[in-house]
């Protein structure tokens, strides 16, 4: 069936994943190798996700060929027999994640290299769920979905328990192997009705199958469609954290370490969504051709509204600055969601500029509650009373991470939010406006929070004897890390233009024939 | 010169000696930077007025206009738009005038975090600016959300003792509104086929049903009456305007209040005509409850700060009664009216700053007499309760005359109801005079009580010189507002038969 040649060949699009392996694996060789290593792990770790970071970019310039072999037939964008895609949009997610994964490699140094050991686990582990992210976002059949979801998922549950002799580490990483075994076995019911019903595990077939048997009369019933929408969504709820799939959120967010909580709440959950995506485009074809008789827009609708619920009522209540991140990272993929009920071009791209944007604000704002946690030893927003005046700097910027996670101008969370709900807008139809003022009225609740925490930093007194007491230094990468998501944050909030061509560019060249 | 931003330039400057001041650690420096920036925008201002053509109809003057955020396809059209016509030079004249006066004010009443005080007064400035010269809706839309951060600071940071509470409040409440006209914008945008453009949306959303209008008008009204404040949306105004600080008060009555009804006059009844008049019975109803519940609470109060933050209540009445009769006499006394409110109430806020900074009381059974010891202060306050009330050749008289006189061509119920309130005001401001001033000094400590000194006496001047000025030459702002306020009334339909823009062109729609 397969053309050995031709799979050889295609191997020239792995490139940036075999490099990334290639990485992963002197990673090892240099922890079991070289004494006293943290410096040089956390040097290698930088270095190989800024090579893998580079060749994307050069396979994202020489799109659509072949990076190995230009001369390869370029017509085809499913590669290995069509279990994966090879398009912008893949590659964009790809520069999303190692992105993130840099910048997670930076906030994660200084503080590993406080820990008595498991710090060259905990690069190998974090790439290595990157790698899976990586398949992710080009896996096109439900097997390569599954799989490469399992090894994100499964590197996940490790990284959560990397802190030796903590009972919240170790709580978090069993409910979240639990939680995560349970999701998964739901997607996995919810694959084998897909492929017992097509025959195909490719989503495009199955899509184009499923339109076929309704074409034939002989369509989905309603109650099976409904069941197998809502077993799979379970799978991608429990990746983007979306409600009622988010109980392991907060505490894996607690019990984690703080560097791998913020790589949590950017990485897997960006790739899920561009999974889902995938998914969604390929299983559910609307636009062109028509629609399958599943309730799936009725279900992410409510999944989002949902999960904005939970998101930003749950917020409302936190005293722990983690567990307050987690339930503000479950309100933005309901944001996200929002975008999946119209599902148009025009959204997916709004969804993409989203999650660009929200990578770089969240990480700035957990860079913050690292800092807070690790320098100054505070972990609930009262804590944080009267840091504004301690610390001007360091609380200025979480104020700008704040403010753009709300969604105010001029930062880059009020453009995100404006694509987002102006596209659904546009979209058009008494669904998409309702939600529309449902976003609008949980932004409003939203910003309650995140006021609450520059409310703690500048509105109150200090607590006794800490009053102008100055503040540790902070190391370099950290500094780093603020000033370049500060100034992301800021630049796409106000020349957010070439990202939002970008992305629109990603879905039209990339999925946008099949939506 | 044409090619010079000079609106840019107003706008900008605080800004910038905001981000500058962040190197400046000296106190007094920071001060003395403040106040030369600030009235050096004063002085731009008043350049403005002066370069404003009145004869120029209603076109936006000083026009700058760039290309922010655009696709090739023409699906994106984001403008960094300036301009002023009649109705905006007012607003950032009123605007550029008060904070100079602010910075004086809080010369020696904010003691801690100095510079900070000053970076978010000055960034404050340019939110405010921005909001009465954005031609575009979208930059409109940026500066009114850029105001919120550094006014929440002003009250929450340097404010009375229930600070913490009033920010919140005030911020909850505007956020609240902002939002959903934040939905408001990006429907008009769609419904126009991609338009931010102000001037040309009133034409391009005639399209529009009426159910949607009426949607709209309350996405985007419920924002602006939250800023005006009408009844019943003004509970946040008495907590915000007692507990801010005396420069964080003047802003909050000065200019913050007539955004809301800018808004309204600028917004919501050019781009939809028919919604604002399905809307109107409501609004002018709303403004009468409001004239006269404000009114009755001033008359209830014992502090006299929140007895003047009720008395805006009150007079913001006036100006949304004006607005909402739809003539061309309501829609201009509303905007007389809005800065009269701003000289009057700004001057107010100060002198009851001045009389705290001495005796760190603002309860009006504290006080009695003391005309006696501050004779000079006592003289001042009277002009400005005068005005406050609306005394022949002051300027409170002509606005609230002209708004009443809208009112009586198409409303006369709604008018008669609204006089009652002229009443009110007087009863109450009197009577706050009489307490405060006149008799024999109740109180021993109040003997030793300062005048008021030089610095102070100058730093009112401007407002004393505008209210006598206004008076009796009200024509230095209705000339230039007219073609202003008769062009965003045109669309709308006036109710009733009498009406004075009767022979103004309506739009066939």
């Amino acid at each position: 069936m397969l053309d050995a040649r031709v799979v050889l060949q295609q191997l020239g699009y792995l490139a940036p994943e075999a490099l990334l392996t290639v990485v992963v694996l002197a990673l090892i060789g240099v922890d079991i190798a070289v004494r006293r290593n943290v410096r040089v792990l956390g040097l290698l770790a930088l270095l190989g996700t800024l090579a893998v970071l580079g060749v994307l970019f050069r396979a994202w310039s020489a799109y659509p060929h072949n990076l190995f072999y230009p001369d390869a037939p370029v017509a085809e964008t499913a590669i290995f027999g069509g279990s994966a895609m090879y398009d912008r949009f893949g590659l964009f997610f790809k520069i999303l994640f190692l992105v993130a994964a840099g910048m997670a490699v930076l906030f994660t140094q200084p503080v590993v290299s406080r820990w008595p050991r498991g710090q060259g686990e905990t690069y190998v582990l974090m790439l290595s769920c990157t790698l899976g992210m990586m398949f992710m976002a080009s896996a096109n059949d439900l097997l390569m979905m599954y799989l490469s979801l399992e090894f994100v998922s499964v590197t996940s549950y490790i990284m959560a328990g990397l802190r030796q002799r903590n009972q919240r580490s170790a709580e978090a990483s069993l409910k979240y192997i639990i939680y995560g075994a349970a999701a998964s076995g739901m997607m996995l019911y919810g694959i084998t009705f897909l492929y017992g019903l097509t025959g195909s595990l490719q989503v495009d077939a199955i899509g184009a199958k499923l339109v076929e048997l309704q074409g034939e009369g002989a369509g989905v019933p309603q109650t099976m469609s409904l069941v197998i929408s809502v077993l799979v969504m379970a799978g991608f709820g429990y990746k983007i954290a979306a409600a009622p799939f988010h109980m392991w959120c907060p505490d894996v967010y607690e019990g984690a370490p703080t560097p791998i909580t913020a790589f949590f709440s950017v990485g897997p959950k960006a790739a899920g969504f561009a999974m889902l995506v995938r998914f969604l485009a390929g299983v559910y074809q609307t636009g062109g051709g028509e629609q399958v008789p599943f309730d799936w827009n009725l279900i992410v609708a409510l999944l989002a509204v949902l999960t904005m619920a939970v998101g930003n009522f749950g917020a409302l209540q936190q005293q722990n600055l983690k567990r307050l991140m987690a339930y503000s990272s479950i309100g933005h993929s309901g944001y996200v969601l929002l975008a999946f009920v119209a599902f148009g071009p025009e959204n997916v791209a709004s969804a993409m500029f989203y999650l660009v944007v929200y990578v770089i604000m969240n990480v700035g704002a957990f860079v913050v509650v690292i800092v807070l946690e690790e320098r100054f030893g505070i972990e609930t927003v009262d804590d944080c009373r009267g840091l504004g005046w301690r610390a001007p700097v360091l609380c200025a910027l979480m104020t700008l991470f704040m403010l753009s996670l709300t969604g105010l101008p001029p930062t880059a969370g009020f453009v995100g939010k404006l694509f987002l709900f102006g596209e659904l807008i546009q979209a058009g139809g008494a669904l998409n406006i309702t939600l529309v003022v449902a976003g609008v009225m949980f932004s409003v609740i939203s910003l309650y929070y995140y006021a609450r925490v520059i409310g703690a930093m500048f509105l109150f007194r200090a607590r006794e004897g800490e009053e102008g007491v100055a503040c540790p230094a902070i190391p370099l990468a950290f500094q780093a890390l603020l000033w370049l998501t500060a100034f992301g944050t800021l630049w796409y909030g106000i020349f957010p233009e070439g990202l939002f061509r970008a992305t629109k560019e990603v879905v039209v060249q990339g999925i946008l024939p099949k939506i | 010169m044409d090619n010079v931003p000079w609106l840019s330039l107003v706008t900008w400057l605080p800004a910038a000696a905001a981000a500058g001041l962040l190197a400046v650690s000296r106190k007094e420096l920071i001060k003395k930077i403040a106040l030369a920036v600030s009235s050096a925008v004063a002085v731009g201002a008043i350049l403005l007025v002066a370069g404003f053509d009145a004869g120029a109809g209603e076109r936006m003057q000083f026009a700058e206009s760039v290309s922010w955020i655009a696709t090739d396809d023409g699906a994106l059209d984001i403008r960094y738009a300036l301009g002023v016509d009649g109705i905006s030079l007012a607003m950032v004249f009123l605007t550029a005038l008060l904070i100079p006066l602010c910075v004086l004010a809080s010369w020696s009443a904010v003691k801690v975090r100095v510079r900070a005080f000053y970076a978010a007064l000055l960034s404050l400035e340019t939110g405010m600016l921005g909001v009465f010269m954005a031609r575009d809706l979208f930059l409109f839309y940026v500066f009114w959300e850029a105001m919120l951060i550094p006014m929440i600071l002003i009250i929450g940071v340097w404010g009375g003792p229930r600070r913490v509470y009033a920010s919140v409040k005030f911020l909850v409440y505007t956020m609240a509104g902002s939002l959903f006209m934040l939905v408001g914008v990006l429907y008009c945008y769609f419904a126009s086929d991609g338009m931010f453009d102000m001037e040309r949306l009133p034409a391009g959303l005639a399209g529009l049903s009426l159910q949607e209008q009426k949607w709209l008008f309350l996405a985007f009204g419920i924002a602006f009456a939250i800023k005006v404040p009408l009844f019943p949306f003004h509970t946040w105004l008495p907590d915000a305007h007692v507990e801010a600080p005396t420069a964080g008060s003047v802003i909050l009555a000065g200019v913050l209040l007539k955004m809301g009804a800018y808004g309204f006059l600028r917004i919501c009844i050019p781009f939809f005509p028919e919604g604002a008049a399905a809307f109107a019975p409501a609004v002018v109803a709303l403004s009468v409850v409001s004239i006269l519940f404000g009114a009755l609470m001033c008359m209830a109060q014992s502090d006299i700060k929140k007895l003047i933050a009720y008395s805006s209540v009150s007079h913001l009445g006036f100006v949304m009664l004006g607005l909402f009769s739809f003539t061309l006499a309501g829609g201009q006394g509303a905007v007389l009216q809005m800065v009269n409110h701003g000289l009057s109430t700004g001057a107010l806020f100060l002198l009851v700053g001045i009389l705290y900074e001495r005796a760190h009381r603002r309860g009006t059974d504290d006080f009695g007499g003391l005309a006696k010891p501050m004779p000079r202060y006592a003289t001042m306050f009277m002009i400005v309760t005068l005005s406050s009330i609306g005394l022949p050749g002051l300027n409170g008289f002509v606005g609230e005359f002209l708004a009443l006189k809208g009112a009586f061509e198409t409303r006369q119920g709604a008018a008669v109801l609204a006089a009652l309130g002229v009443v009110l005001g007087a009863v109450y401001m009197l009577k706050l005079y009489r307490d405060v001033f006149w008799g024999p000094v109740t109180a021993r400590r109040n003997e030793a009580l300062l005048d008021a000194s030089p610095l102070e006496a100058v730093s009112l001047a401007p407002l004393l010189v505008l209210i006598v000025v206004l008076g009796v030459w009200p024509g230095l702002i209705l000339n230039r507002t007219e073609p202003a306020v008769r062009a965003a009334l045109e669309r709308v339909a006036p109710p009733g038969e009498y009406s004075m823009s009767r022979e103004a062109p309506h739009a066939d729609r």
